[in-house]
């Protein structure tokens, strides 16, 4: 299925992407509020003017929203490379942001779940704690103890020491010892080639050599400091959805994924509509009862107060009910049809294990912590379930037991062991997800008899 | 004063009508307060990325269920020597080896990524009991060929194949498999052909093996036609649905937005879903190729005869549960068929209440004179 339908998110070149700030916010508030008051007051002859003043005040606000607006969908993402494909393991559950993006994260091939977190993550550790005295030794049961990774990695190490230990980790035992396990590196480690030099130049250092490398994958980090209060104000209060995305304690490190939805635009726009009609009844009642009075008095501004109120609030319900912020939600969208015909129906669930095969916008995100990221992804494609189920649940009594044999790490059995897939099986998936998403189907296809008779299934009457 | 008294008024008119609104619309009068933590999507990924393929092969079982006639000489089944020169899978060597070609479709707009493809052996019958894979890993585990398929395309997969020493006919079988497959009813193909060589006038004679898996009685329907798929071009028209966000996170098509209130939202609005998040497509064209193919099942010829250990096929038989057994199928040729005729004779074998058990295809070829046993 091709994607040539449009995104709401445009990336911006390198050097053109920035970090938003309040100063950003309050410096278009000022400019386009002093250039609106200056034309009320021009307009209405009065240099001191309450009813300018508001009214030049919510013009200044939509002018700000409308650039956050403009910044969040066209601004915030560096663009490093459009349409790539990625194949990877899931690496966490999926979940739905604040934003209506749904994000998702793999562990790219040919990495195993299980030979990461358990026999590559013990082994960093106990290198990092040799070399250095004050970096704790993993535990005796590391390997065979989910429980016993978990506590040591979220609650023995700190902060710092979790992201020297995931940059061993991703440095000096996934790809320092395989070259040949390579080929998907540039989505965690810097890759001038693949890149290309303005993104390159345009992204912070992450080799270990470097002062303070910034690591461009994603590991399960320390939960930052509180979102600002205005953030959480307008996820929880204006969308309805809580600011805090679930915590999950993931041990490997990871590239992050987001099909994205336009919550974030819609609430903003429903927000913009509002302070309008809060401005312009404001404005109007104002002026007028001034005129009639002659002079701006209290009981005006008490009018005029209440009529903007009145209005603001009725034009707030009802752009809920035409522009529901929900409805901008990826994870929500369905099909409210029926099937392709003969379609089965059993389709499965989403899980951490899944083989999956990703298209999308590869960019970098210049705000939390500058990482890469596919963003919007465009295709997703199952390549395979890992038949020993969530590998997450291995040692909790409710999965398989644990096994360092072939088609027992990378956990997708004999069949199809990501731990097996070379830089060709990987170029050659990419190869037809990618042709298979450049175009449009052909209008009028032709097709031998037994090649249809074959494919019957994909022909309707 | 008089101003604290107007804001307080103003505050209470508006907690009034705000309680008012909600109370019409159902809903609590306070303020709606979000999940502390937000819940995992257990969902699957939404239609506009998800991707789904329908890896299939020529499968009789699917093709029967649409009551579509069928050969058992798999189009998508073949064997080559190693080098690549064509066998006939009903003469081979004993002891020797050869190459399993099953190629493997893909009937959907999108790709098929990591198809597994599994090839087994069966003795010749109709519905064998063995499976047993034709190919092992060095490990001795069964060997997987692993496809990806581009959409509307195929890919083959091969497998070495080296015959058992005591040689005989054998019955091979194709299957794939995907995770994310629209249609696992299409997913195994059998190859199952014998060729007869007869002069007219006389009789073929061919003893097959046939099993009842279930745990009752099956009350086996034979029927015999001579179906044989004809090479002809089929053309398709390609139908193209758009679909737009519409309330809920529904997405609708164009036909339905003019008449749902999601549609009329977006009207008025002109904010929600400016552009489509879906296009859904279909090749349309079908019905011409099942008619043709329907038409082309014709019985046999006048004079032609299949007996079941002698008796008339049309009368059947009853296997107990899990009962094996072996069949004498006799092809009576008529004295005034010509040389060199070639007659395909499929007999499908079916169970009221289980649909499709299995069948094969008897090539007669009249005048040859080699006789299978």
């Amino acid at each position: 299925m091709p994607n040539n339908l449009p995104h709401f998110t445009t990336c911006a070149s390198p050097g053109a992407a920035y970090k938003y700030t309040a100063g950003d916010a309050i410096t278009t508030l000022m400019a386009v509020g002093l250039v609106a008051y200056i034309a009320l007051a021009i307009v209405t002859v009065s240099l001191l003017n309450l009813c300018a003043a508001i009214a030049a005040l919510c013009v200044g606000l939509i002018a700000a929203l409308d650039n956050l607006n403009y910044w969040f969908y066209n601004e915030r993402l560096m663009c490093i490379r459009p349409n790539r494909c990625a194949v990877g393991t899931v690496a966490g559950d999926p979940f739905d942001a604040c934003d209506g993006d749904r994000k998702i994260d793999i562990l790219i091939a040919p990495f195993g779940f299980r030979e990461v977190e358990r026999e590559m993550l013990e082994a960093s550790a106990t290198a990092l704690s040799a070399a250095n005295p004050g970096f704790p030794a993993p535990p005796p049961d590391f390997v065979n103890s989910r429980a016993s990774r978990l506590s040591y990695v979220f609650s023995t190490l700190n902060d710092a020491q979790r992201r020297r230990l995931y940059l061993d980790v991703v440095h000096n035992q996934m790809f320092a010892p395989y070259p040949n396990r390579r080929f998907q590196a540039h989505y965690y480690v810097r890759d001038r080639v693949v890149m290309g030099d303005p993104a390159y130049l345009n992204s912070p250092p992450d080799d270990l050599a470097s002062a303070d490398p910034n690591p461009m994958f994603r590991y399960e980090r320390e939960p930052g400091p509180p979102p600002p209060f205005i953030a959480e104000v307008f996820c929880e209060w204006l969308l309805g959805e809580p600011m805090e995305e679930p915590h999950e304690e993931r041990l490997v490190p990871y590239m992050h994924c987001e099909v994205e939805g336009n919550r974030f635009a819609r609430g903003i726009e429903n927000l913009k509509l509002t302070i309008f009609a809060f401005g312009a009844t404001w404005a109007t009642v104002c002026y007028l009862c001034s005129a009639a009075v002659g002079g701006l008095s209290l009981a005006c501004a008490a009018v005029a107060a209440v009529a903007a109120l009145f209005v603001a609030l009725i034009t707030w319900l009802l752009s809920k009910v035409f522009n529901d912020p929900n409805d901008g939600e990826a994870g929500a969208i369905s099909v409210g049809l029926p099937e392709v015909p003969d379609a089965d129906a059993r389709g499965s669930k989403d899980e951490v294990g899944d083989l999956v095969c990703v298209i999308g916008d590869w960019i970098m995100d210049v705000e939390h912590d500058v990482y890469f990221e596919m963003h919007p992804v465009k295709a997703w494609y199952r390549i395979a379930k890992d038949p020993r189920g969530d590998p997450r649940h291995d040692d909790d009594g409710t999965g398989p037991p644990h096994g360092h044999g072939h088609g027992q790490d990378g956990g997708h059995g004999h069949d199809l062991d990501v731990r097996d897939l070379t830089d060709k099986d990987v170029s050659e998936m990419c190869s037809v997800a990618t042709s298979a998403e450049a175009g449009d189907p052909e209008i009028t296809p032709k097709y031998g008899t037994t090649a249809a008779l074959s494919m019957m299934a994909g022909f309707v009457r | 004063m008089l101003l604290q008294l107007l804001l307080f008024l103003l505050l209470l008119l508006l907690w009034l009508l705000w309680t008012l609104v909600r109370l019409l619309l159902g809903k609590d009068w306070r303020p709606p307060k979000p999940a502390p933590v937000r819940c995992p999507c257990p969902d699957e990924l939404p239609p506009h990325v998800r991707r789904r393929p329908d890896p299939c092969l020529y499968s009789q079982h699917y093709l029967m269920e649409q009551g579509i006639p069928v050969t058992w000489n798999n189009p998508d089944i073949w064997l080559t020597e190693l080098d690549g020169t064509p066998v006939e899978s009903d003469n081979l060597q004993a002891g020797h080896t050869y190459v399993v070609n099953g190629r493997i479709w893909d009937a959907s707009f999108d790709a098929a990524l990591g198809v597994q493809v599994r090839c087994y052996r069966r003795s010749r019958g109709i519905n064998a009991a063995d499976f047993t894979p034709v190919e092992l890993n060095a490990d001795g585990t069964e060997r997987v060929v692993i496809l990806n398929i581009p959409p509307y395309s195929s890919r083959t997969a091969q497998f070495k194949w080296t015959t058992p020493p005591q040689g005989g006919h054998i019955c091979l079988r194709v299957e794939c498999a995907h995770p994310d497959d629209l249609n696992t009813a299409n997913n195994v193909g059998q190859e199952n052909t014998t060729v007869l060589g007869v002069a007219a006038g006389e009789r073929a004679r061919v003893v097959v093996r046939m099993f009842n898996p279930s745990r009752r009685r099956a009350a086996v329907r034979l029927q015999a036609d001579i179906y044989e798929p004809r090479e002809q071009e089929w053309e398709f028209r390609r139908r193209t649905q758009t679909f737009l966000l519409g309330h809920g996170g529904r997405l609708l098509s164009r036909e339905e937005k003019a008449t749902h209130l999601a549609g009329l939202r977006r009207w008025i609005t002109g904010t929600a879903g400016r552009f489509p998040r879906l296009q859904r497509h279909q090749y349309q064209g079908r019905g011409a190729l099942e008619e043709a193919q329907r038409k082309a099942a014709t019985p046999l010829p006048p004079g032609w005869r299949v007996t079941v250990d002698g008796k008339d096929l049309r009368e059947g038989l009853t296997l107990e549960p899990m009962e094996e057994r072996d069949l004498e199928i006799v092809v009576a040729v008529p004295g005034n068929v010509a040389p060199r005729t070639r007659v395909p004779i499929n007999i499908n074998a079916t169970d009221p209440g289980r649909g499709l058990l299995g069948g094969m295809t008897l090539i007669i070829s009249v005048g040859t004179g080699r006789h299978a046993e």
